[in-house]
């Protein structure tokens, strides 16, 4: 039963799939730890270790950033203005 | 006793109080008489409420002061707070969205409820409600701990019963205005609470370091304490050879468990739209930041010569204060006081929306479930008020009764026992391919194995003395039946990690397994365009009757 209904969703392709979403992938590069646990260079006195990860912050927001901006627009084209999920003034 | 101090803590606490109750008239509903009302605040929060709701609710009391207490103790490791939560938003936004969407279509409250129309199973809904509720309950406990830590700080550290007293006046207040406003007390309590923690937080970030020389002297100073052998240092302030693979994969499982708690999901369920969600997990990371900067207090601390104060009813030194006294050390006592209020009443927001998604979760998957099925809406949120005065009564009693030590431990097994609810919450909004009794032969598995793995963990390790000391193994540990493939290994993984692998596992193997004896698949009330709704439909809430809900999501 949940196969029918799989197959009949397939034909109406979901708002949320988009190769934008790629950019996800990206922070998680803050995992691979042999990328920054180094004591040299220091900023500000810090070791790499802290600034680097400090910077992976601004990242994700950017990677997360672009994703939510193309979906905001994939969404605004599908369901009229009014409908739009927000809070309606912006 | 610090007059100032309390007098400024006391002030704050009274404010929030008065804001609390007076909470339930904004934005008034008709009727409170609902639970989608009292337990998701009408579910009609923006981008701004969101934000500061979520953000309090993820970023606790007891962040703020254990973060900086374990970078105190074992330097580098204790950062993995940040790659945690910066990891956390990118994995999260995709399934959000379709919890949202398909929560809204259908009227679930609990992650519990979306299980129950997915699979149509009472008994995995019951195992993901259970979960979440015993994982809940030693959350709110840290909370207390972490409130109590600033009260001991000022001076209230008595010993015995009445060393609590502080503590239960402070939580029978929130008791009573989390009953009378519900979900909107602690949105509105969270505004106050981040402006606060924002301004206590940049002005020590950019003081302290004046006051002790500069990052620079602070770290080499912190590096040298760590590792003095006299002190039984074995901290460093970068990561060593083994413990590597603990700090990614601690974060990342800490990452995967944190929307699985049930009061994160009452944050996000009770925003207006996809729009809000999206733009929180943009703006969210902002915490992050603040979060990082925190940890950074623990070397502060460690440079500043600081010693955790003795808790007066255990005899024991309360790492948790260090960060109350280094504030108590370097701020004029005015400005300590607001730092106290802030982390007090940073304890309040989360201890009150943890209390009610573990209400919510009695209410709708156990009371409505199995003890009164015919339970009108009213009935409900009754039932979820009285619940959540009950839930917190239990873990003040937790923290009077029993060592706070052991609260902690509870916290550290809350998130692996969590992390085992993925795949019938995360997973099934994917894709429904697993099979109901496999997952829960899965959830059976993963659990019993964590569970065995952190009690095996010794509370010493130089002695191997005692169970739950932590949530690291080494990988030469790992095996099956005997069977040992990875011994000699030495390098540490997060427990919570390898039992969701395992429970992955047995769920992946046995549903074909399953399917080919034939057993029941159960209904599956959701159709793929619930997950992409805008909104709920124009007609009255549906009921759990699965009349093609998706026919009115997609218009």
């Amino acid at each position: 039963m949940s196969q029918q209904r799989g197959s009949a969703a397939g034909a109406r392709p979901g708002t949320d799939r988009s190769p934008w979403n790629l950019l996800l992938l990206v922070p998680l590069l803050m995992l691979v730890t042999p990328l920054w646990n180094h004591d040299e260079p220091r900023l500000f006195g810090l070791p790499m270790f802290y600034w680097a990860q400090f910077l992976f912050v601004p990242l994700g927001v950017v990677c997360v950033g672009l994703v939510v901006r193309a979906a905001n627009r994939r969404e605004r084209a599908v369901t009229e203005p009014t409908t739009d999920g927000g809070e309606g003034k912006r | 006793m610090q007059w100032t101090e309390f007098g400024v803590f006391a002030g704050l606490f009274l404010f929030v109080s008065v804001l609390g109750f007076a909470a339930t008239r904004w934005r008034r509903a008709e009727s409170m008489q609902h639970l989608d009302e009292w337990g998701l605040g009408g579910r009609k929060f923006g981008s701004w409420i969101t934000w500061f709701l979520v953000g309090g609710d993820l970023y606790t009391a007891y962040t703020f002061v254990a973060v900086p207490a374990l970078v105190f103790g074992a330097g580098a490791m204790g950062f993995f707070a940040l790659p945690y939560t910066v990891v956390l938003y990118p994995l999260v936004l995709l399934p959000l969205l379709r919890m949202w969407s398909v929560s809204r279509v259908h009227g679930y409250v609990t992650p519990a409820d979306y299980v129950r129309g997915r699979y149509g199973s009472s008994l995995l809904a019951t195992l993901i409600a259970v979960t979440g509720i015993v994982a809940t309950m030693p959350y709110i406990a840290l909370q207390l701990a972490g409130l109590e830590a600033v009260l001991r700080t000022m001076g209230l550290n008595a010993g015995g019963l009445a060393g609590h007293a502080p503590l239960f006046v402070a939580f029978v207040v929130l008791a009573l205005y989390t009953y009378q406003s519900g979900l909107r007390a602690p949105a509105l309590i969270a505004f106050v609470k981040d402006l606060l923690i924002y301004a206590v937080i940049i002005v020590a970030v950019f003081y302290l370091p004046t006051q002790l020389g500069g990052w620079g002297s602070i770290i080499d100073e912190s590096a040298a304490e760590l590792s003095d052998p006299d002190s039984g240092g074995s901290g460093s302030i970068l990561l060593g050879e083994h413990n590597q693979l603990q700090y990614a994969t601690l974060a990342l499982g800490s990452a995967l468990s944190l929307f699985l708690y049930p009061h994160s999901l009452t944050g996000i369920l009770a925003s207006s739209g996809r729009g809000v969600i999206r733009r929180n997990m943009v703006a969210l990371p902002a915490y992050s930041f603040l979060l990082g900067m925190l940890a950074l207090l623990g070397y502060a601390a460690l440079a500043a010569g600081v010693e955790p104060i003795v808790n007066g009813a255990t005899g024991e030194p309360d790492s948790n204060t260090i960060v109350p006294v280094l504030f108590d050390r370097m701020f004029s006592d005015w400005f300590a006081g607001l730092a106290y209020a802030a982390i007090g009443i940073g304890a309040l927001v989360p201890a009150a929306i943890m209390s009610i998604a573990a209400a919510n979760l009695w209410t709708r998957n156990i009371y409505k479930e199995h003890l009164r099925p015919g339970a009108t809406p009213a009935q409900e949120a009754k039932q979820a008020k009285l619940a959540s005065l009950v839930v917190k009564f239990g873990a003040v009693l937790s923290i009077v009764f029993i060592d706070p030590q052991f609260s902690i431990d509870m916290q550290l097994i809350g998130g692996v026992i969590v992390l085992q609810t993925l795949p019938a919450v995360a997973i099934a909004l994917y894709t429904r391919w697993l099979h109901r009794w496999a997952l829960v032969a899965g959830w059976a598995v993963g659990m019993a194995w964590g569970l065995w793995r952190l009690y095996l963990i010794p509370k010493d390790p130089a002695t191997g003395e005692g169970h739950f000391g932590g949530s690291a193994m080494p990988l030469s540990d790992f095996g099956l039946f005997g069977w040992q493939p990875l011994s000699g290994i030495e390098t540490q993984i997060y427990v919570g990690a390898v039992a969701l692998l395992l429970n992955l596992l047995v769920a992946v193997v046995l549903t074909p397994l399953v399917r080919r004896f034939g057993a029941a698949e159960g209904t599956d009330t959701t159709v793929e365009a619930d997950y992409h709704a805008t909104g709920a439909p124009d007609r009255a809430r549906p009921e759990e009757t699965g009349e093609a809900p998706g026919e009115v999501a997609s218009r």
